[in-house]
């Protein structure tokens, strides 16, 4: 993770290094207790439940693939091994897109922003299990994912400027 | 080296997987500056800071499950607050020029003044995205991968920042015009 040594910014490193670290005002020490949920004692009814849920849903599912025949297992076609680049080079497309909407008129409601940053809070979820562990088995379904993610958000922004276009002479 | 490694005993990360209130006091007030620090420092704004203090740490207690260990706590920590950082750029609707990249030789820093309030003020007049990008690269330790994947741009963008805000730095620390500095802002 380190960088290598440049002497150009070298001396401008070490001496942002040296600031002293800011504190804040105050404590979010006291809200974030009120947060903390112990985890619930052992018990057997808990277990009980889930083994009975089980059971229901074995049963169920017996029930089903002895009634109704399979539908066919469709596969959508492969274009190459490792998809991950063109699914990057997608949401790098998306990332455009959003910057070319006019963000003075994009997000015209309450809700519509409400529902934006809730796409938003998505995709910083899914780019942190990706910045954890960038090559693992689910990086490919987590990177189709955020390309889902991002059309919604795009979407959501272009009707937001859409739907106030007198806005967009503020 | 970057503020947040620090690193700590694994009974506390077992502590808080149970809702044990001594252990997040101690993660808490282990790591309380250093991500105030990145935020103040990407975000620019003390209120911002603080409410991402909260955020993330919330986000710790509420994802402490899915932290495999599999990096030091500290770098999960710091990539929870760089996301949270960023995603309120995002929101800020900072947009990222696309300009032709500059050469990455940056000017020689060689007898530029230094000194800590000089330095901190003329951060404060950068663009939040050069800022951020000069922050994550210089003091966190980033490389311009990293920076890209985060901010969701090609490692060029990343480069771009860097060189340019380098050398605006270099200007606001020997012109000493803060009235011709406001234009980085």
């Amino acid at each position: 993770m380190l960088n290598l040594p440049c002497p150009t910014t070298d001396s401008l490193a070490r001496a942002l290094q040296r600031l002293p670290l800011t504190a804040p005002q105050r404590s979010a020490l006291p809200a974030l207790l009120t947060h903390l949920r112990p985890a619930p004692p052992q018990s057997r009814a808990p277990f009980f439940y889930a083994a009975a849920a089980c059971a229901l849903l074995a049963t169920l599912l017996g029930w089903v693939y002895t009634h109704k025949p399979l539908p066919p297992v469709v596969t959508p076609p492969t274009t190459t091994d490792n998809p991950i680049p063109e699914l990057i080079a997608d949401n790098q497309l998306y990332e455009a897109e959003l910057r070319q909407i006019d963000h003075r008129v994009a997000d015209q409601s309450a809700q519509s922003a409400l529902s934006s940053a809730e796409v938003e809070d998505l995709i910083g979820m899914l780019d942190l299990q990706l910045s954890v562990d960038p090559h693992s088995s689910d990086a490919q379904a987590l990177w189709r994912k955020r390309v889902q993610l991002m059309q919604e958000l795009a979407a959501l922004r272009a009707r937001g400027a859409q739907a106030r276009p007198h806005l967009a002479f503020l | 080296m970057s503020t947040f490694s620090i690193e700590i005993d694994a009974h506390w990360i077992n502590g808080l997987r149970q809702g044990d209130a001594a252990a997040l006091e101690a993660i808490y007030h282990t790591f309380e500056r250093p991500v105030f620090n990145l935020a103040w420092r990407i975000l620019g704004d003390r209120d911002e800071a603080q409410e991402l203090l909260h955020d993330a740490m919330l986000q710790v207690i509420d994802k402490i499950g899915q932290y495999r260990q599999q990096a030091p706590f500290w770098a999960w920590l710091r990539q929870i607050c760089v996301n949270q950082a960023l995603m309120r750029l995002r929101r800020q609707r900072l947009e990222y020029r696309d300009e032709p990249p500059e050469p990455e030789a940056s000017p020689d820093w060689a007898g530029v003044p230094l000194e800590a309030g000089d330095l901190e003020a003329a951060l404060t007049r950068l663009r939040p995205v050069t800022r951020s990008v000069i922050w994550l690269y210089c003091v966190e330790g980033y490389t311009h991968e990293e920076i890209a994947r985060a901010f969701g741009r090609t490692i060029s963008f990343s480069k771009t920042q860097l060189a340019r805000g380098t050398s605006q730095l270099r200007t606001l620390l020997c012109t000493d015009t803060p009235q011709g500095a406001s234009a980085y802002a």
